[in-house]
C-alpha cells in the first residue's frame, strides 16, 4: 500500500522571471546544497530570457525579427526552439503560430506585462503603436535553412516564442534539477515536473478556477481538479489574466493567427498534460482560441489530455486526462 | 525554505496504479509549406562541371590497317556495351548524387520534408534536412509518454496550481 510520508525535504525558491512569478521545489536532504542549486535555476531563466525576449533590442530573437527580409543565423537554443515552435504550428493547423508579433503588438501588448497594466488604457493616441506590416500568422512563409542554422523572416514578419519559450526553459530547469533530485518548475502557471518526491506518488498540483469578475476578490485560489504530476509538464493558456484595454475595448495576449486580432473564444482556460511543456503551451493555447466545440473534439480526437474550463467555470475533460484527475 | 508539513493524511487501501496516456492517433507530419532549403546564405549555387575522362590521342605516326570483318563486330559490341555502360553509370551516379542531396528527417514522428528548387532543369527534386533534435523528442512521444501516476491516494494540499500565465 503506498504511504504519504508526513515528512517533506522539500526547499523552494521564488523569483520573477520571463515576465512571470516563477517557483522551484528540489526534494533533497541537504537544504543548503538545495538552495544553491535552485538559485542556479533562476540565473538559468535569466539567461534564457535575455537571449529570448522581446522587449530588449539586445536579444538575439530583437536582433533576428529586426533583420526581417534576410538569411540570419541563430544560436543553437534559438535554432531549436524556432524549428519547434513551426513543427507545432503545422501540428495545430496555425492555432499555435510564432510570428503573430505584430498583431500582438497591435493591441498594445508591446512591453513587459507589468509595465503595461499602469499604462493603460491609451485612448488618446499619445502611445506609439506599431503598424504592423503582417498581422495574420504567416508560419509557411518562414524560411529555414538546416546546415546554417539560418532563418528568413518574411519581410515585416516578427517571431513572439513567448510560452513554449517559457516552456522549454522549465524543461531544461528541470533537467538540470533532476541530477540532484526529484523537483518542480512553476514558470508562471505552466508546471514541469521531474521524479516524484520521496514517498510520494508525484507532485500534488492543482488546476486552477479561472479568474474573472465574479471570483476576482476570492481570498483563496479555488482548484477545479488535482492530479499529481511526475515526470510531466501541466501548461494552462488563458484570456483570465492578461487582459488590458485597448483604445476602448478590453483585449487580451492571445491572437488568432488566422484573423490577426484578439482571439474571441468561448473559453477562460485550456490546460494540457504532456511530457513536454512547449508542446502542452501549443496545444493549449490552439484549442483556446479553436474554442470549446472545436477545441474539445480536436484534442479528444488527437487523444490529448486536456482539461477546458468555459465561460461558466465549466470543466470540460478529455477522455485522455480522466485517468489522471481527481475532482475537488 | 521548507514546505509545510503534510499531516493526517488518509491513504485509502489499495495500490497505486501506473498508467498511461493511450497511444495516439495524432498524426504531425510536416509535409510542403515549411520552407526549408539547404541553399547556402553566402555562396551562390554550385553547379558541378560535367564529369569528362580523357581520351587518348592516337599516336603519332601509327601505322593504320584495315580490320576484318569480325574485328568489326567486337569492336562494334564493345562499343555497344561501353556506350551501355556509361548510360547506367551515368544513370547511377545521378541516383546517387540525388540520394545524396535527399534526406528526410524523421523528428520523433514529425517528418518534415521540403523541395527546393534547383538551377539545374531536369534535376531531381532536393528535399533539405531538419536535424534532429532529439532522438526521443518527437512530438508524438512529447505528448504520449508515460505521465504521472493515477493515485488512489487524495490529495491532501497542493504544492501549486497551473493557470493562465501570471
Amino acid at each position: 500500500m503506498a504511504m504519504l510520508t508526513n515528512q517533506t525535504t522539500w526547499s523552494s525558491h521564488h523569483f520573477y522571471a520571463m515576465g512571470s512569478q516563477m517557483t522551484a521545489w528540489l526534494d533533497l536532504a541537504d537544504q543548503s546544497l538545495a538552495d544553491q542549486t535552485l538559485r542556479q535555476v533562476a540565473a538559468l531563466f535569466h539567461a534564457a530570457e535575455a537571449r529570448l525576449t522581446r522587449f530588449t533590442q539586445s536579444s538575439e530573437l530583437a536582433q533576428v525579427n529586426a533583420q526581417s527580409g534576410q538569411w540570419t543565423p541563430l544560436s543553437n537554443v534559438l535554432w531549436r526552439l524556432v524549428v519547434r515552435a513551426l513543427q507545432l504550428a503545422k501540428a495545430t493547423d496555425g492555432y499555435f503560430d510564432p510570428t503573430i508579433l505584430n498583431a500582438l503588438e497591435a493591441t498594445g501588448y508591446d512591453r513587459d506585462f507589468a509595465q503595461l497594466i499602469p499604462q493603460t488604457p491609451p485612448t488618446n493616441g499619445t502611445r506609439r503603436l506599431v503598424a504592423p506590416q503582417t498581422t495574420r500568422g504567416c508560419w509557411p512563409q518562414v524560411e529555414l535553412d538546416p546546415a546554417q542554422h539560418a532563418i528568413r523572416l518574411p519581410t515585416g514578419t516578427r517571431l513572439d516564442l513567448g510560452g513554449i519559450a517559457k516552456g522549454d526553459t522549465a524543461q531544461q530547469a528541470v533537467a538540470f534539477l533532476s541530477q540532484w533530485g526529484p523537483c518542480l518548475v512553476d514558470a508562471g502557471g505552466d508546471l514541469v515536473a521531474g521524479d516524484a518526491p520521496a514517498g510520494w506518488p508525484g507532485w500534488p498540483v492543482g488546476i486552477a478556477d479561472p479568474v474573472d469578475e465574479h471570483n476576482a476578490g476570492a481570498a483563496m485560489p479555488r482548484d477545479l481538479a488535482q492530479l499529481w504530476l511526475k515526470n510531466s509538464a501541466l501548461a494552462t493558456s488563458g484570456v483570465d489574466y492578461r487582459r488590458w484595454q485597448h483604445n476602448g475595448a478590453q483585449v487580451h495576449h492571445l491572437i488568432d493567427p488566422h484573423t490577426g486580432t484578439t482571439a474571441t473564444t468561448d473559453l477562460l482556460t485550456v490546460s494540457v498534460l504532456a511530457a513536454d511543456a512547449a508542446v502542452a503551451e501549443a496545444w493549449a493555447k490552439a484549442a483556446l482560441i479553436a474554442g470549446a466545440a472545436a477545441g474539445q473534439a480536436w484534442l479528444t480526437h488527437q487523444q490529448i489530455a486536456a482539461a477546458l474550463v468555459d465561460q461558466h467555470h465549466q470543466l470540460l475533460v478529455t477522455p485522455a486526462l480522466q485517468p489522471f484527475i481527481q475532482p475537488v | 525554505m521548507k514546505m509545510a508539513m503534510m499531516t493526517n493524511t488518509t491513504v485509502p487501501d489499495g495500490s497505486m496504479q501506473n498508467a498511461t496516456v493511450p497511444n495516439s492517433t495524432l498524426t504531425t507530419v510536416i509535409t510542403g509549406n515549411l520552407k526549408m532549403t539547404n541553399t547556402s546564405m553566402t555562396n551562390p549555387t554550385v553547379t558541378k562541371p560535367p564529369v569528362t575522362k580523357p581520351v587518348a590521342a592516337p599516336k603519332a605516326g601509327a601505322p593504320t590497317k584495315a580490320k576484318p570483318a569480325a574485328a568489326n563486330r567486337s569492336a562494334n559490341l564493345l562499343k555497344s556495351a561501353l556506350v551501355v555502360g556509361s548510360l547506367v553509370a551515368t544513370i547511377m551516379g545521378a541516383n546517387l548524387a540525388a540520394q545524396k542531396d535527399q534526406a528526410v528527417t524523421t523528428l520523433a514522428g514529425t517528418t518534415i520534408t521540403a523541395g527546393v528548387s534547383t538551377a539545374q532543369s531536369g534535376n531531381p527534386q532536393q528535399v533539405a534536412v531538419v536535424p534532429n533534435l532529439a532522438t526521443d523528442s518527437t512530438l508524438d512521444n512529447l505528448l504520449n509518454t508515460q505521465l504521472a501516476p493515477i493515485p488512489t491516494i487524495n490529495i491532501p494540499t497542493v504544492v501549486t496550481r497551473s493557470r493562465s500565465s501570471r
